[in-house]
């Protein structure tokens, strides 16, 4: 079996009393389509900044694509594109400077980074306004400007924070039709969503993050017959999983179970209409 | 469910908006727990301290002038010099109408249209507007100084108070008016990335064109008569504004010519009328629901647009060259900063209009044609210390790219550093030129002497500048003039190397003049700029590493978008 491409060991991060990510230890095998789950304040954010080198760890150990990224961080951010939180633009430069600028950052040539902005920019849909300032594109715009520039060096690992959000339909099916190209030549992703629809339709993988620890790991099966097997131990009708007995759990279903948010719908806020 | 009653039958179908006093009242609260909350970190609670000092001056500054007001109207009325009373009423007008203008030019006002998600009606929402004016502090000074100068001319003269009391009236209405107008129409233009530019370049151009007012009264007071045509001709166009109005009424009824007095007061009324139909306009727009995006409308692409190469340096690696070009290409787009690079030359203008620059007096500007390109040279660094010391301020969420990007920190630095020293190069030949064209070329040793100088200065101020921007960064918009401020702590460092450099400096020149050979001083500036240069070596490994162990410090002030600029749509 090859190196995990992404791996984590006791990864911890605090921020003061706050333990925010709690001696996680993921492994992404390569090729991987990776969905990272959480509810809202996880830690999910949190881990993707420190995979990322955005934010250095508490404790622990990333290792990506076998190299240390605490020791050896710009070897490892050659080979990785990111999409983080705050999509990273500079506003006051146009799409094309940027993705330049971006490509020669990478280590791409001149010419290089210009064909590949010009190309990236034609992909994307965003090449009708060459002049545009990217602080002026609509927040669509610069979710895919971002994702241009993550990839404009093709990188080997992916990592994506809510890369589908804000993002209206045709662009979203550009970006996913991008990615599954990616996956379908040997790259990783790595991607949080809120949007579970989106992660089961793409991801082959998932981890969950609950209150800063991993509560669960593996393939989106493997997750269904854990949580299958655990409501048919509790009884039939007993679990809150929802799902009747010849259909398969969905991810939002199999979420709701490991976390435990399924049992907040039974409340009902009676005076509303 | 427990605690929740259930509606009373018909109230569904007939909902009700909330009274407008539960509206005033709600907001006045809200402003309360936005101070409240704001109080949770150290800079909400410095804020408050800086608010209460302000606040103190504020009052002491009304009060100050409402002791002086009483007397002077009191004297003036009593004296029948009722025209003295246009002074005053001009310093108020210019007060309540200005100060406002800077405030919101130096802070990001509350976004009163925010309120309009809430159920209320049009008239509700005007009033709400023009009550939020009435309890803004310049308002309520001004208030008091008109009350003031009511209470000097009443006890100097009982007989003149209803029409004194009519036409201060009238001034006040028509200044809260006009400063809510103003203050709307502000909003209206900051609002948007292209007017809030244009509206600061404006106003920027507004306050050097001031600096030109000294020396163009100084030339006209060559010619005296020329100067008093012109001083008669402006106090006779100033009787048509709003505080000549006033004046012009009070003048009138102290002369007992109530008729003219009146069409005063009507005339401040038609103002007002003027003024509250503007108010009106814009707070319909705002009420109907006005779309200041500023988001690019979706286009039928066209596809295959060809991208230019980027910029070819010879000597500099890929990613060095590539943040060279991005700095450049900020610096370029950014109007405060391509205004602080003309500074200098705007600066040695000046002293060429000032008389005494043409050798009439003695002294220092006797000496100009000397000293104007150290001086234009000093002033240029200067400028340049506003970006150097916090060079990553203007990146905004762009910051992040250089963490995640496989270069070291160092090299973005390092890439900074030289954008900056090749403005630094650029402005001063400029200044060189400037000097040139408006005294006479620099003599050789002043020459020599000044740029030694600045190879001593400047990595000094380029290893401090490093420090500070990764020790106190502050989010910067390079694009929006004033507004912000950059850190206590980067001022003072600042200061510091500012000091230090002058101190040296000094002796080193005054040692070459004790020596009798002033161009030594040229020679002894080497040396110590090699020890400079030495310090900002070693300073710009430690800010790389420093940054990278501050990343988090940095991503939280550089990145960080305010909820207002959030809604407001100003987030870059």
């Amino acid at each position: 079996m090859s190196a995990p491409a992404i791996a984590t060991e006791n990864l911890t991060r605090r921020f003061g009393q706050l333990l925010a990510v709690d001696h996680v230890n993921l492994s992404v095998a390569p090729g991987q389509f990776f969905g990272f789950l959480g509810p809202n304040g996880a830690g999910k954010s949190t881990t993707i900044k420190m995979l990322t080198g955005l934010l250095a760890p508490s404790e622990g150990r990333i290792t990506i694509l076998g190299t240390d990224l605490v020791a050896d961080p710009v070897t490892v951010k050659r080979q990785i594109g990111v999409v983080p939180e705050g999509l990273a633009l500079f506003g006051r430069l146009t799409g094309s400077e940027y993705l330049n600028f971006v490509g020669r950052m990478y280590g791409l040539d001149r010419k290089t980074a210009a064909q590949r902005a010009a190309e990236l920019l034609d992909f994307m849909q965003l090449s009708d306004r060459p002049k545009a300032l990217v602080t002026d594109y609509s927040h669509g715009m610069q979710k895919k400007l971002a994702m241009a520039a993550a990839v404009i060096h093709g990188p080997k690992i992916l990592f994506l924070d809510e890369p589908f959000e804000g993002v209206d339909a045709i662009a979203s099916g550009t970006l996913k039709a991008m990615l599954q190209r990616m996956i379908a030549h040997g790259a990783t992703i790595f991607l949080t969503s809120h949007v579970l629809e989106i992660v089961e339709r793409l991801c082959s993988h998932v981890a969950i993050i609950h209150q800063g620890r991993l509560v669960a790991q593996g393939s989106i099966d493997e997750l269904r017959s854990g949580v299958e097997a655990r409501v048919a131990g509790v009884g039939a009708g007993d679990g809150d999983a929802g799902a009747r007995p010849h259909e398969k759990l969905t991810l939002e279903q199999i979420f709701l179970e490991i976390v435990g948010g399924a049992r907040l719908t039974g409340q009902e806020l009676t005076w509303l209409a | 469910m427990a605690g929740v009653s259930p509606l009373p039958a018909g109230v569904a179908e007939r909902p009700r908006g909330p009274k407008s006093f539960d509206l005033f009242s709600a907001v006045a609260e809200l402003r309360w727990r936005l101070l409240v909350n704001s109080l949770r970190t150290i800079r909400g609670r410095l804020e408050l301290v800086s608010r209460v000092f302000v606040g103190f001056s504020v009052t002491m500054l009304a009060l100050g002038g409402a002791v002086f007001l009483v007397p002077l109207s009191y004297l003036a009325t009593a004296q029948d010099h009722p025209d003295y009373l246009a002074i005053a009423l001009w310093i108020i007008f210019a007060f309540w109408q200005l100060y406002p203008v800077l405030g919101s030019l130096a802070s990001v006002p509350f976004e009163f249209a925010t309120l309009l998600r809430f159920p209320m009606t049009f008239s509700t929402y005007w009033w709400l507007a023009f009550f939020y004016g009435l309890i803004e502090p310049v308002c309520l000074v001004s208030l008091l100084w008109l009350g003031a100068m009511l209470l000097g001319i009443g006890v100097a003269s009982p007989a003149l108070l209803p029409g004194a009391a009519l036409a201060l009236l009238g001034f006040a209405i028509l200044n809260l008016l006009l400063s809510r107008a103003v203050y709307l129409w502000l909003e209206r233009w900051l609002a948007q990335r292209k007017t809030r530019e244009v509206l600061g370049l404006v106003f920027l151009f507004l306050i050097v064109g001031i600096q030109f007012i000294t020396p163009v009264a100084m030339r006209l007071e060559r010619h005296r008569a020329g100067a008093r045509v012109s001083l008669t001709s402006i106090a006779n166009i100033a009787t048509f504004f709003p505080p000549g109005l006033a004046s012009f009424s009070l003048q009138q009824f102290h002369a007992g010519d109530i008729l003219p007095g009146l069409y005063a007061c009507a005339a401040l009324g038609a103002y007002s009328a003027l003024l509250a139909m503007l108010l009106n306009r814009r707070l319909r727009a705002q009420f109907l629901g006005e779309n200041l995006s500023e988001a690019a409308a979706p286009v039928v692409v066209r596809g295959g647009e060809k991208v230019r190469e980027g910029w070819d340096l010879r000597g500099l690696s890929g990613p060095i060259a590539a943040i060279f070009e991005k700095e450049t290409r900020y610096l370029l787009r950014s109007g405060p900063v391509l205004f602080m690079f003309v500074m200098p030359i705007v600066i040695l203008v000046l002293f060429r209009l000032n008389p005494a620059a043409s050798g009439a007096s003695r002294g220092f500007l006797s000496h100009l044609s000397d000293w104007a390109f150290p001086v234009g040279c000093a002033y240029a660094l200067l400028m340049l210390t506003n970006i150097v010391y916090n060079s990553f301020g203007g990146d905004g969420s762009g910051l992040q790219f250089f963490l995640i990007a496989p270069v070291p920190m160092r090299d973005v630095l390092l890439a900074k550093n030289i954008s900056h020293t090749t403005v630094l190069a650029i402005n001063i030949a400029l200044v060189y030129i400037a000097t040139s064209f408006l005294y006479s070329p620099p003599r050789a040793d002043i020459l020599l002497i000044t740029l030694a100088a600045l190879l001593f200065a400047f990595p000094l101020n380029l290893a401090a500048g490093n420090l500070m921007s990764v020790y106190s960064p502050k989010r910067h918009d390079l694009a929006t003039f004033g507004r912000q401020r950059a850190s206590a702590a980067t001022g003072f460092v600042g200061m510091f190397v500012q000091i230090f450099v002058v101190g040296v400096s000094a002796l080193v020149i005054f040692g070459a003049y004790h020596f009798g050979q002033v161009w030594l001083a040229g020679v002894a500036f080497l040396p110590l700029a090699a020890g400079t240069f030495l310090v900002y070596w070693i300073i710009l490994n430690k800010s790389a590493r420093a940054a990278l162990d501050r990343r988090e410090v940095l991503v939280a002030e550089i990145c960080r978008v305010s909820a207002d600029a959030t809604a407001s749509g100003r987030a870059s």
